[in-house]
C-alpha cells in the first residue's frame, strides 16, 4: 500500500513539474521579444520619427525660401492616417519622448532574446517529453501493482504509445 | 513504432470504466425509483393522519380519502419538509423514518460515486481521443 501511495505522490510531483514547464512555454510563446529587444525597436522608432519630423520641416522651409506660402508644422494624413510620432518627438524633445516610452518598456516582463528564446523553448519541449515519459513509466508501475492511476486528460499520447519516447 | 500491448490495455481499461459508469448509473436510477416508491408510501401514511385529523375536527368531511390527499402535490411538499418528530407525530413509525433517512444517505453516496465515475470517464475520453488519433496515424 505504501508503494502505491509513494507512486501517486511521485506522479503528482511530475504532473506539477509538467504544469510548470507548460506555463513557462506558454509565457515564452506569448512574449516573442525580450524587453531589451522591444526597447531597441522603440529607440529605432524614435530616431525614425525625429528624422521624419526634421525632413518634413526642412521641406516646408525650402518651400518658404522659394517664396511659397507654407503653413509650418501642419498635420497631413497619409492614407487616412496621421502619424503623431514625429510631432510628439518635435514637441516633447527626443530625450523626453524616449524616456517616457522607455519607462513603459521597463514595465514589460523581462523575456528572452530571440536566440535564447528559441533555445529555451527547444529545451522545455525536450524536458516535457522526458517528464511525460517518466510519468508514463510510473503509471505502468502502478498498473503492475494492481492500483492503476488515471491518466491526465491532456497527456501526450506519444508517451504511452511510442516505444522509446522521451529517451 | 507503436506499443500495441499498451494500446490494448488502455482500450480495455477505458471499456471497463465505461461499463462501471453505465452500471452505477443504472444502480442509482433503480435505487432512486425504489426510494421514490417508499416516499410515496410515506406520503399516503401521512395523508391518512391528515384525513383522520380533519375528520375528527369536522365529521362531515367523509368524502376526503387519504389517496386524494396523497395525490395533492402540496402534501408531498409538506411531507418533504417535515422533521422526523413531525413525521412520527403524523403516524409514520420511527423505524420507517430511520430506514428512509438511511436510504437517502445511501442514495446520496451512490450519486456521488456515480458523479466521480463520470468525471473519470470524461478524463479518459479526452485521453483516449488522443491515443486513438495517434494509433490511427500509425496504422494508416
Amino acid at each position: 500500500m505504501n508503494d502505491i501511495v509513494e507512486l501517486q505522490q511521485q506522479v503528482e510531483a511530475l504532473r506539477g513539474t509538467l504544469k510548470g514547464l507548460q506555463g513557462e512555454l506558454d509565457t515564452l510563446k506569448a512574449q516573442a521579444r525580450s524587453r531589451r529587444e522591444v526597447g531597441a525597436a522603440v529607440a529605432q522608432q524614435v530616431t525614425t520619427w525625429r528624422a521624419q519630423a526634421s525632413a518634413a520641416v526642412a521641406v516646408d522651409l525650402q518651400r518658404l525660401a522659394a517664396g511659397q506660402a507654407v503653413p509650418l508644422l501642419e498635420l497631413r494624413a497619409s492614407n487616412g492616417v496621421i502619424n503623431l510620432g514625429p510631432w510628439m518627438v518635435a514637441a516633447m524633445g527626443e530625450k523626453a519622448c524616449s524616456a517616457w516610452l522607455a519607462s513603459m518598456v521597463d514595465e514589460l516582463p523581462e523575456g528572452l532574446d530571440a536566440p535564447h528564446r528559441a533555445e529555451r523553448m527547444h529545451d522545455i519541449g525536450r524536458e516535457i517529453d522526458m517528464v511525460a515519459a517518466a510519468e508514463e513509466a510510473l503509471l505502468r508501475e502502478a498498473d503492475d501493482l494492481g492500483h492503476p492511476i488515471d491518466p491526465r486528460a491532456d497527456a501526450d499520447p506519444r508517451a504511452a504509445l511510442i516505444l522509446g519516447f522521451g529517451e | 513504432m507503436i506499443d500495441h500491448a499498451r494500446l490494448a490495455t488502455l482500450r480495455d481499461r477505458f471499456a471497463a470504466l465505461r461499463g462501471d459508469y453505465a452500471r452505477s448509473g443504472e444502480e442509482v436510477r433503480t435505487f432512486a425509483l425504489q426510494l421514490g416508491r417508499e416516499r410515496a408510501a410515506l406520503v399516503v401514511t401521512v395523508s391518512a393522519g391528515i384525513v383522520r385529523d380533519r375528520q375528527r375536527r369536522n365529521p362531515h368531511l367523509a368524502a376526503i380519502t387519504p389517496e386524494k390527499v396523497a395525490h395533492d402535490p402540496d402534501t408531498a411538499a409538506l411531507v418533504e419538509g417535515m422533521t422526523d418528530v413531525e413525521l412520527e407525530a403524523a403516524g409514520v413509525k420511527p423505524a420507517q423514518v430511520n430506514n428512509l433517512r438511511a436510504r437517502e444517505i445511501v442514495l446520496a453516496r451512490k450519486r456521488k460515486a456515480h458523479e466521480h465515475l463520470g468525471a473519470r470517464v470524461r478524463v479518459w475520453s479526452s485521453y483516449m481521443e488522443g491515443i486513438e488519433r495517434l494509433a490511427a496515424e500509425y496504422s494508416a
